[in-house]
């Protein structure tokens, strides 16, 4: 009886990369109103998996079946045609067109075939916004949304195909509480008009929210596919890393030295307001906050990469006069951006480049760069943070996520810092990666390191940090120690509750 | 907020292109200082002058905001007039000449865009190539030097009038109306904003990027060739040479018109106002009694102030808000 209601069923699934073994012989199907949930470590194959079904990439062997009819979907037109819509990890929306625009594109309601009815592409478009209870207007540009208004956008992009499959790639990954809690409900509602919906997402404890099945993959295999109801969250991990993780946040009390690094009353209008925070040597520091408190805006001021109205940065005690990052760096301060693509790589140099750029100065006094050198220098932090890659030449744009965080890592390990600032270290991270992430800050703080980490995952935030500061609409709402720190705690404050809104106002 | 006098004032600047400021600005000074600039006369030969630049100006703010650049359609706007003197010379009619001109760019368009597409090569590569490809085969075929164009109706396109404006002005508006459409109305308008922002997105949403490339580029080549019939009949003359340098010109009016060369935005107007600027800069300034040299620099400076100045807006408009 359930083979009637299979729209989608891909069977033997091969798919090859230039070295890689992407898919190998990967079997998934999707039944009429289910929620299949897809996850992996990053690199196990997801994204390709869903990217070969939506028309994006060809697939080298391997059968789909559509409502049992054989298909070949070559292009993501085809895929369209068929009914199957993907929002991909990656916004892909133009930033400088309108919100109907973009939901609308490449199905324009046009006359004449190529005239675009705008009216009507508007009235549409505010419909569906409206029907999925957006508060969004249809006519602002795309650039003026927040990251989660644009993955909402996208959303209602692929529902404006009415689609009966949708392909969700990590569509949470910007999204507040209250955004996601919109999704899934519209998630749901579309379940029960049948819509068949696939959902891949890093964050698992999503996946009990809303999954009927969840197919697990690990270096390009498909592991199991399971019911949600029967299953335990240890069970998938377990099955997602091939091995069992004792403890995720392997926590190790140091002994914690002298303040290293303080910031004192800084202050930008509109960003911050008297941020008090200090940071000792050996001393793992946990920032949290929602997303817009102004935690990444502080560092950055802290770092030297924006100025502060006024305020002062300490280091050991003394104030560092005019912070500006090259000066940072050279006093041996680390800063790893919450956007490592950007901003943390080039991406285009090799990673042992990569390695040695932050350091350029300290390793080749003379001026002149020693490709000698920088293999060396590579091969150790290959070693010594066991970095994933074929070759110390692989350039960084084709590492893995996890695998670019640990080259971030060890350029700053390379310029010998002593303070560490990490935004975000773990985002888009799998799950055995971030534990080797944890475990590495864990070691550096040993050795003495100072060490910052804003985060906004409260587990990480309570598993990794002795003490936990608390930012709420530009200002420290509070702080604490290891041992107070609470969920409900660390949650109030960051929300602001009643009584630290009026302690503020005072 | 909005009350403060100096905010309305940044709001103000930000609504109206920055380049429509410059261009105020530029008209009131050289009312004040040039006696014969503020003429009827001197009027419609800007219009006559600035044609040229505006309609390729068009042509490339298309091509910029698609993610590309067009430096052919200087060298095509000579190739053009050649074409037109080489055929009417060999007995075709006028009428007809124009458009087999105004045909051999769209069709350089053409190649320079299934190069580009197909081949996935820079636009900057290709049509940089194409730039000395059309100028040769315009040297060839006016043996190296110009061809004189025969004949009282085709030099009326340059230098007739229609409804009290010179002709040029009339090509113009139609040609920046048919473009205006294009980017805001057509489905291709969309895919090429959404092309220029980024290739590999479009292309996941179904849209057929080459075929939006290519037809990037016939534009492009096309408007090219309606500028170099423009050309050719103000000079009654086909000459290969005559449109070198255009292609800097136009890419100037479109950056200084607020388009960024990165691709994904572009504004037509703002390309448009652009070519005024340089249009009225180097009318002045000669008027003036500048030498050629001197305005070049001018201009380009002129350039970088506008761009500068863009800037200055947007992020004065940020703090704003």
């Amino acid at each position: 009886m359930a083979e009637n209601h299979r729209i989608v069923d891909m069977q033997g699934i091969i798919k090859n990369f230039p070295g890689v073994k992407a898919l190998d012989m990967v079997d998934f199907d999707l039944s009429k109103g289910e929620i299949h949930v897809l996850v992996g470590e990053n690199g196990a194959g997801k994204s390709t998996l869903v990217k070969i079904l939506a028309g994006v990439l060809p697939l080298d062997h391997g059968t789909i079946l559509i409502d049992g009819t054989p298909e070949r979907i070559a292009n993501p037109s085809r895929a369209q045609q068929l009914g199957i819509s993907i929002v991909f990890q990656e916004s892909n929306l133009s930033p400088y067109l309108t919100v109907a625009q973009n939901i609308f594109i490449s199905h324009e309601p046009c006359r004449a075939g190529f005239v675009v009815d705008v009216r009507e592409e508007e009235r549409q478009a505010h419909e569906l916004l409206r029907s999925l209870s957006m508060d969004i207007n249809p006519n602002e540009l795309v650039a003026n949304l927040s990251l989660g208004k644009q993955q909402l956008v996208a959303f209602a992009r692929a529902l404006s195909f009415n689609p009966r499959v949708i392909i969700l790639d990590e569509p949470t990954s910007s999204l507040t509480a209250q955004e996601t809690e919109l999704m899934f409900t519209t998630l749901r509602k579309l379940k029960k008009e049948g819509v068949g919906i696939i959902y891949i997402s890093h964050r698992l404890e999503e996946l009990f929210q809303i999954g009927d099945r969840i197919t697990v993959l690990r270096d390009g295999k498909r592991i199991d596919t399971l019911l949600t109801k029967n299953t335990e969250l240890n069970t998938i991990i377990r099955m997602m890393v091939g091995r069992d993780i004792s403890e995720m946040y392997p926590k190790e009390i140091t002994e914690i030295g002298k303040e290293a690094f303080r910031l004192e009353k800084v202050t930008r209008k509109g960003v911050c307001k008297d941020i008090d925070l200090t940071v000792r040597t050996g001393e793992v520091v946990g920032l949290f906050g929602l997303v817009g408190a102004g935690r990444t805006e502080t560092m950055r001021m802290a770092f030297g990469l924006d100025a502060m109205e006024s305020g002062s940065i300490f280091l050991y005690g003394e104030k560092i006069k005019h912070p500006s990052p090259s000066k940072s760096v050279g006093l041996g301060i680390g800063f790893s951006p919450e956007d490592r693509k950007q901003e943390g790589l080039c991406l285009a140099l090799s990673l042992k480049e990569n390695i040695a750029r932050a350091s350029l100065d300290q390793l080749f006094r003379s001026g002149f760069v020693s490709g000698k050198k920088e293999n060396e220098i590579a091969q150790k932090y290959i070693h010594d943070l066991s970095i994933a890659t074929p070759s110390v030449d692989r350039l960084a744009l084709y590492l893995s996520g996890g695998t670019q965080q640990k080259v971030v890592l060890a350029q700053w390990l390379c310029a010998k810092s002593s303070i560490l600032i990490l935004d975000e270290p773990t985002r888009g991270i799998d799950v055995g990666t971030k534990a080797e992430i944890y475990r590495m800050i864990n070691q550096l703080a040993q050795k003495g390191t100072a060490i910052l980490v804003i985060s906004s995952e409260l587990p990480e935030v309570m598993g990794i940090s002795d003490r936990i500061y608390v930012m709420c609409r530009g200002e420290i709402t509070g702080m604490l120690d290891r041992a107070d720190a609470t969920p409900e705690k660390i949650a109030a404050l960051a929300f602001g509750t009643q009584e630290t809104i009026n302690a503020t106002k005072s | 907020m909005r009350q403060n006098p100096s905010n309305r004032f940044l709001h103000w600047l930000e609504i109206v292109p920055s380049i429509a400021w410059i261009l105020i600005a530029l008209l009131i000074v050289f009312c004040l200082i040039t006696p014969h600039f503020a003429t009827l006369d001197n009027l419609f030969n800007l219009i006559r002058q600035g044609a040229v630049l505006t309609i390729v100006a068009t042509g490339m703010v298309v091509a910029i905001t698609s993610g590309g650049i067009d430096l052919s359609v200087g060298a095509l706007i000579g190739l053009t007039g050649t074409v037109i003197g080489f055929t009417i010379n060999r007995g075709l009619s006028w009428p007809l000449a124009m458009v087999v001109g105004v045909l051999v760019c769209s069709l350089a368009g053409l190649i320079s865009g299934l190069i580009i597409s197909k081949g996935r090569i820079f636009p900057f590569v290709v049509t940089f190539g194409m730039l000395f490809i059309a100028r040769s085969i315009g040297l060839g075929l006016s043996q190296g030097g110009s061809i004189h164009i025969a004949g009282q109706a085709f030099s009326m396109i340059g230098s007739g009038y229609f409804l009290y404006l010179p002709i040029p002005f009339w090509v113009t508006l139609v040609a920046a109306l048919i473009v205006l459409f294009f980017l805001k109305r057509t489905v291709f308008g969309r895919y090429i904003f959404s092309i220029g922002s980024d290739a590999n997105s479009a292309s996941w949403m179904g849209i057929k990027v080459d075929l939006i490339r290519v037809l990037v580029y016939v534009l492009s080549g096309t408007l090219a060739g309606v500028a170099g019939v423009v050309m050719a009949s103000r000079v009654n003359t086909g000459n290969a040479l005559i449109g070198q340098g255009t292609e800097f010109f136009a890419i100037a009016s479109v950056v200084i018109g607020g388009t960024p060369i990165t691709g994904g935005r572009g504004s037509l107007a703002g390309a448009v106002l652009g070519s005024f600027v340089i249009t009225v800069l180097q009318n002045g300034l000669t008027l003036l009694g500048l030498s050629s040299q001197l305005t070049s620099a001018i201009v380009g400076i002129a350039l970088m102030l506008g761009v500068i100045f863009a800037q200055l807006v947007y992020r004065g408009g940020l703090r704003g808000k």
